[in-house]
C-alpha cells in the first residue's frame, strides 16, 4: 500500500470529530495519522495529519471495481498499474482546532468531506468545514458517506437525503456522494473512483519561484543522540508553486522575533535544504503537490513544537510583504456557522478576531471597521500577498467561530 | 610483600590463628616477615569468655590492633575486640590491595625479580603514595605524570604504568550536567554540532575523564562525565559547557549550562 512516486495533489479529509477520517486515511494508505500522544489518548486529530495514498488500478477488472491501492490484484492475479499519488491531509474536526482545519485548507487542492451515516446533518464541525472550504475556493469535493454498515438502508437513504439537503447552495453542491465503510474497507474502490474524476491533478509552472506553506515544523532528533548524528530541523507543508531542490537557499517569513536594543522586530529565516522528502521517499527535487518534509540547517530548537507553522519560504527575496498590519475587504456570512446559528453581527472596532492566512493562524485586534473592510493590528506577523484569501473567526462564548471571509488588500 | 620490620604500636594488622590456647590465641601476621603475636583472651571478644573458640577459629583470618611491642622478648600483644566492623573491613581490603599490588609487581617485572630489586621498588612507592596499591591505581589514571617524583628509571615506570593500565580497575565518580545551547544562523545545526564537539574536548580531555554530550530534547543538551573523583568531575563538566557555551555566543546564539534538567514543556 506504500506509495511510490512523487504525490501531485492534496486532498483534505475533513468532516465533524469522529465520522472517520483518519480511518479512512488508514484504509486508503496504510498509514495512521495520530501519531502526536495526545491524539493517540484522546482518540482526536489534533494537528493535521499527512499521509500518501497511490491510486492504482487493475488491467483486467472493471470499473469501479478496477479501483485500488493495492499493488497486486490477487483476483486476477496481476500487478496493478499506477494512476497516481495523492497526499492526505487529514484535518482536526474537533470544534477547538478548527484553527488547525482552516490552515490545512489552505494547502488542500481539493477535499473528501467525510459525512457520518449515523448521526443527524449537519454537525457542528461538518457545516463549519464546508464553509471553510467555500471562504478559502476549494470546491472540488467528493462526499464519503461513512459507516453505512452501522445502519440499515433506510436510514443510510435518510441521511444521504439530508446531505443534499445540506450541500444545496454550497461549493459541495453536485458533489458525488459515496456510500463507504472506512473500518471495514467497503466501497473504497468507488471513492478512489469519485476523486479521480472529481479532484484533477491542477496545472503547475514549473518557472514560477518555488512557494511553500508551512503548516508543522519538527526536532526529529531522538533523546541520547551524539553530536555527529544531530538533523537539523524539518518544515512539513506543501510546495504551491515552483520547484525546490536540494541544497536550494530558502527564506522563512515572517521568520523569528528578535529583540534588539530594547524593541521586538522579527526577522526573516535564511537556510538551505539539506534533504526533501515526498512520498516517503527521500528526493532531489520537489514539484506542486502532496505533502514535503524539508530538512534544513536549522537549529532544531527553532522549529520543534511546529514553532515555524504558518510561515512561508522560497527563494530569499521573493516572497511576499510581511504585515504587523493590513486592511481587508470583509465578506460576513449571514449566520455563525455551527449548533446555534445566531446571525453575525458587523464587525467593530477594538474587537479581537482569529485570523487564518494560508497556514498562518494569529490573533489580531481591529483598528478601524467601516462597511465592508477593516484594519486589523496582528499579534504575531503575517506573510501573504494581495489578494490572500482570509478565514476569519469571532470569540463566540467560549470558542472562536467562522464568520466570514477576508481578501488582503 | 612482607615488611621486615616490627608493627608500631595502634596499627592495625592482618593475620591467621594459628594456634588456640586457653589464655588467648597466637596469630601470625601476614604482613610481617616471620612475626607472630599474642592476643590474650581478655582481648579476643567484648564480654565473659567461657570458651574462646566460641568466638574464633583456627586458620581464620583475623584483623588486630597492635597494644604493644617488646623486640627484645619479640612479644607482640594484640586485641581483636578493639577493631569496630568499619576498621576491619577497611583494613581487609588495603591488605587484599597490597596481595594485588604484590601480583602486580611480579607481572610488571617477572617472577624472578631479586628481593633488594623488589624493595627498593615497593619502597619508593610507598614513600610516595603510601602503598603500592595506591601507587599503581594513580599510573593507571595519570599514566606517567604520576610517577615523575619517583626515583625509578625509565623502563621501570613504563613497566608500572602498563601493568597498571592493563589491571588495575579505577574507581571513577560520575557527574551530569545540562547545556542549553541554540543558535539562529542559517546553519544553525553545523554550529551547535560544532559546540558539542567542543564540549566533548575536541580530543584533548585528560586521559583520565571521559566526557560525553548527548542531545536530551533542543535545546538541551546533556554532559556527562566519569572521573576519578568528584572535584576533577565538576571541574571538567563545568569547562565542557563554557567550550560549548562560547562557541554557539560567537555565532550569536547562546548557550547556559545549568545542573538539573529542564522541566520539559511540550
Amino acid at each position: 500500500m506504500t506509495s511510490n512516486k512523487q504525490p501531485e495533489v492534496n486532498i483534505g479529509l475533513v468532516g465533524h470529530v469522529d465520522h472517520g477520517k483518519t480511518t479512512l486515511v488508514q484504509a486508503l494508505s496504510g498509514e495512521w495519522t495520530d501519531q502526536h500522544s495526545e491524539e493517540m489518548k484522546r482518540g482526536i486529530s489534533i494537528r493535521l495529519g499527512y499521509a500518501d495514498a497511490t491510486f492504482r488500478r487493475c488491467p483486467e477488472a472493471e470499473e469501479p471495481e478496477a479501483f485500488t491501492v493495492d499493488e497486486h490484484c490477487d483476483d486476477h492475479d496481476v500487478d496493478t498499474d499506477h494512476l497516481r499519488t495523492v497526499s492526505f491531509v487529514d484535518a482536526p474536526g474537533h470544534e477547538t482546532l478548527m484553527a488547525t482545519m482552516l490552515s490545512g485548507a489552505a494547502i488542500m487542492d481539493g477535499a473528501v468531506l467525510v459525512i457520518s451515516a449515523t448521526e443527524p446533518v449537519p454537525q457542528a464541525q461538518t457545516e463549519e468545514h464546508l464553509s471553510a472550504l467555500d471562504i478559502i475556493g476549494i470546491d472540488n469535493i467528493v462526499i464519503a458517506q461513512n459507516k453505512v454498515d452501522l445502519v440499515d438502508e433506510e436510514r443510510a437513504m435518510q441521511n444521504y437525503e439530508q446531505i443534499q439537503e445540506f450541500v444545496e447552495g454550497t461549493v459541495a453542491e453536485g458533489a458525488p456522494v459515496v456510500p463507504i465503510s472506512a473500518g471495514q474497507e467497503a466501497n473504497i474502490d468507488l471513492l478512489i473512483e469519485a476523486v479521480q474524476s472529481e479532484i484533477p491533478t491542477p496545472e503547475r509552472d514549473p518557472d514560477e519561484d518555488a512557494r511553500m506553506m508551512v503548516a508543522r515544523s519538527f526536532d526529529i532528533n531522538r533523546p541520547g543522540t551524539t553530536w555527529d548524528d544531530l538533523m537539523g530541523g524539518v518544515l512539513g507543508g506543501s510546495l504551491v508553486g515552483g520547484q525546490l531542490d536540494a541544497d536550494d537557499e530558502i527564506e522563512l517569513r515572517p521568520g523569528r522575533e528578535v529583540e534588539e536594543g530594547g524593541k521586538t522586530e522579527w526577522q526573516p529565516v535564511t537556510t538551505t535544504v539539506r534533504s526533501l522528502q515526498s512520498g516517503g521517499d527521500f528526493v532531489d527535487t520537489v514539484t506542486p503537490g502532496g505533502l514535503l518534509g524539508v530538512g534544513t540547517g536549522l537549529d532544531p530548537a527553532i522549529t520543534k513544537g511546529d514553532a515555524l507553522a504558518g510561515q512561508v519560504a522560497g527563494p530569499p527575496g521573493s516572497l511576499p510583504p510581511v504585515h504587523e498590519t493590513f486592511t481587508m475587504d470583509v465578506d460576513l456570512l449571514e449566520r455563525i456557522v455551527g449548533d446555534d446559528g445566531g446571525e453575525v453581527d458587523e464587525i467593530s472596532t477594538g474587537e479581537p478576531l482569529m485570523l487564518t492566512i494560508g497556514t498562518a493562524t494569529t490573533v489580531g485586534s481591529v483598528t478601524s471597521a467601516r462597511d465592508d473592510e477593516c484594519e486589523v493590528a496582528l499579534k504575531r506577523p503575517v506573510c501573504a500577498a494581495s489578494g490572500s484569501k482570509i478565514a476569519i473567526n469571532r470569540r463566540v462564548g467560549a470558542r472562536w467561530r467562522l464568520i466570514g471571509v477576508g481578501t488582503l488588500r | 610483600m612482607k615488611y621486615s620490620g616490627w608493627p608500631e604500636p595502634g596499627e592495625l594488622v592482618v593475620g591467621k590463628i594459628d594456634e588456640i590456647e586457653d589464655f588467648g590465641v597466637f596469630v601470625d601476621l601476614d604482613e610481617y616477615e616471620g612475626k607472630r603475636g599474642l592476643c590474650h583472651i581478655s582481648e579476643v571478644a567484648s564480654g565473659w569468655i567461657k570458651n574462646v573458640r566460641d568466638h574464633v577459629n583456627e586458620g581464620q583470618t583475623v584483623v588486630a590492633k597492635v597494644l604493644d611491642v617488646d623486640e627484645s622478648a619479640q612479644q607482640i600483644d594484640l586485641s581483636i575486640k578493639d577493631v569496630n566492623d568499619h576498621q576491619r573491613k577497611e583494613k581487609i581490603q588495603e591488605w587484599k590491595n597490597e596481595q594485588k599490588a604484590d601480583n602486580w609487581m611480579e607481572l610488571a617485572f617477572g617472577e624472578d625479580l631479586d628481593d633488594e630489586t623488589y624493595a627498593a621498588i615497593a619502597n619508593e612507592l610507598l614513600a610516595e603514595f603510601g602503598s603500592m596499591y595506591d601507587g599503581f591505581e594513580s599510573a593507571a589514571i595519570h599514566g606517567k605524570d604520576a610517577l615523575e617524583d619517583v626515583d625509578l628509571s625509565e623502563e621501570e615506570i613504563d613497566a608500572i604504568v602498563q601493568t597498571a593500565r592493563n589491571n588495575v580497575s579505577v574507581p571513577y565518580v560520575q557527574v551530569t550536567g545540562y547545556v542549553d545551547l541554540s543558535c539562529p544562523e542559517s546553519d544553525g545545526v553545523d554550529i551547535i554540532k560544532e559546540a558539542l564537539q567542543a564540549a566533548e574536548g575536541n580530543g584533548e580531555v585528560p586521559d583520565e575523564i571521559e566526557l560525553e554530550v548527548t542531545y536530551v530534547g533542543s535545546p538541551e543538551y546533556r554532559i556527562q562525565v566519569q572521573a576519578p573523583d568528584y572535584k576533577t568531575a565538576e571541574d571538567a563538566l563545568e569547562e565542557s559547557a563554557d567550550r560549548a557555551a562560547k562557541v554557539v555566543e560567537q555565532h550569536g546564539g547562546s548557550g547556559q549550562f545549568h545542573r538539573e534538567r529542564s522541566e520539559d514543556d511540550e
